[in-house]
């Protein structure tokens, strides 16, 4: 086995370090779109015009069931066809991360909202609520609550999944690291530096989200 | 009543009543051709083993559960009706919300909201169904917690009360609606034993001050002492309806009269109603 090279880790750390702010930023952009569409999506998964509860099963399956790097791919090469016009990757990239995302916080959401729905909803309904209401002051804060550690989960996944943008050119860490090992025929410092910096960024996110749980923790009893 | 939508003439007699409701959960007989007449100011003790369908019957009187075959009343007024597993509402889905707020319902596990203050709890439905103000509905959530003996209360969280507390908040949370008619489904059956006191002691409140009462319930001393009308239940049937003395010492059936041989002997050595959890 060849030596580790610590000059090829001192001379490029920094290259690769400064992928960080791109890697969080489609792992962030991702999860908002993936929360501000995967909770309506629940929502009216649960209570909606029957073609419409159909048309949301069918685009959960397909985010589901369709690998995250096609869908990647597809939204970087297909999307433009279609439309005509032009996407970066760094936003085609975000855009299919979140939507898969969002496919999965609905299924997630919908489960909480169930859960919750049984005996408080019933109570709120009892005393004469509509079921948006019961929703809106009833389900759904409590919902939101308990949601706070999928969702932290959420974001950890996706930091994970958003190294795949660096298949359509995005310059985030791993593709960084691709760049280092191609010019110094490095792999082993190259990508030792990626896994390190992915390390890093997780559990500095990690540590965050647990401050933040303990701040907000669920009042249920 | 006119004002809060859900137009019935609330001085008719009955103020609640039940023809030949059938009521089925997949192959389950929840209830079997049900009859029931309510008279205002009266009440009413629901008593019958678990299973028998008291919940089912609750459920339907609010809406929250749809006969496949009867009629349901409330306040004169027809509320739905169903023949061969087909219902037809005769209320929109507005006036059968409106329906729910003149129909308090206390249940066996309380179903407090949680994430909300005993005072919120109380003064959402007021503040949101109503449409009081912040101050008002707060102000009847006040009124009701002290009409429960919780006004101290007020700013704990649901999780700090007893579960005897907790019960009596929610009994605050439904009077606070001003109802015509409160529904108990098994309102103590889920209270340590140390705590049934307290609640039957409110309703018994209530029942003193002419509040129309529907109980489903395990407490005996509740049906003989509180109760106009007893009506036992099994399998789904209605087996025997009646004044409470006749019912409770001289029942005229074989079923009620087993039931309340075990249910009273179980209390004579002291023993405390199991009372398993009803659906």
């Amino acid at each position: 086995m060849n030596a580790f090279d610590w000059s090829v880790i001192g001379q490029y750390a920094g290259y690769v370090a400064a992928g960080i702010p791109i890697t969080l930023l489609v792992s962030a952009g991702a999860v908002v779109i993936g929360i501000v569409l995967g909770v309506p999506i629940a929502i009216l998964r649960l209570r909606a015009w029957a073609p419409v509860r159909w048309l949301l099963l069918g685009y959960v399956e397909l985010f589901r069931n369709t690998p995250v790097l096609v869908q990647v791919v597809w939204f970087y090469y297909v999307l433009p066809v279609l439309t005509g016009g032009n996407l970066p990757p760094v936003w085609a990239g975000t855009l299919a991360i979140g939507l898969n995302t969002s496919a999965y916080i609905a299924e997630a959401v919908r489960g909480g909202i169930v859960g919750i729905a049984s005996g408080q909803g019933e109570a709120a309904r009892c005393i004469g609520m509509s079921y948006w209401q019961s929703m809106r002051w009833i389900i759904l804060p409590q919902t939101s609550r308990r949601m706070l550690v999928p969702f932290a989960n959420t974001f950890v996944v996706v930091i994970k999944e958003s190294a795949l943008v660096s298949y359509i050119g995005v310059l985030d860490i791993l593709h960084r690291g691709d760049v280092v090992q191609v010019s110094t025929f490095k792999p082993l410092e190259a990508y030792t530096l990626v896994a390190v910096f992915f390390l890093i960024v997780i559990t500095a996110v990690t540590q965050l989200m647990r401050f933040m749980e303990k701040r907000w923790s669920p009042a249920v009893d | 009543m006119s004002e809060r939508g859900f137009d019935a003439n609330w001085s008719a007699q009955p103020l609640i009543e039940m023809q030949g409701v059938q009521l089925s959960f997949g192959s389950v007989q929840a209830l079997r051709d049900v009859d029931l007449a309510v008279r205002p100011h009266e009440v009413t003790a629901l008593i019958g083993p678990s299973g028998s369908g008291k919940s089912s019957l609750l459920r339907c009187i609010n809406l929250m559960a749809f006969p496949a075959a009867g009629s349901v009343r409330v306040g004169g007024r027809e509320t739905v009706r169903a023949v061969d597993g087909k219902h037809e509402f005769l209320l929109g889905e507005p006036e059968r919300n409106q329906l729910r707020t003149h129909l308090g319902m206390v249940f066996q596990h309380f179903n407090l909201y949680p994430h909300l203050s005993v005072l919120r709890n109380v003064a959402l439905g007021p503040a949101v169904v109503l449409g009081h103000s912040r101050e008002d509905a707060q102000d009847e959530a006040r009124l009701q917690l002290s009409r429960v003996g919780l006004a101290h209360k007020a700013d704990a969280m649901p999780r700090e009360l007893s579960g005897g507390q907790k019960q009596r908040v929610a009994i605050a949370r439904a009077l606070a609606m001003r109802p015509q008619v409160m529904l108990f489904d098994e309102a103590t059956s889920a209270l340590d034993p140390e705590m049934v006191g307290e609640v039957v002691d409110i309703m018994r409140q209530l029942a003193d001050e002419g509040m129309t009462m529907i109980a489903a319930t395990h407490e005996m001393d509740f049906a003989r002492e509180v109760a106009h009308q007893v009506v036992f239940m099994a399998d789904g049937q209605v087996v025997e309806t009646g004044p409470a003395r006749q019912v409770l010492e001289q029942p005229q059936h074989a079923r009620t009269r087993q039931f309340l041989d075990r249910v009273l002997r179980h209390a004579a050595v002291g023993g405390v109603d199991p009372a398993p959890s009803s659906s």
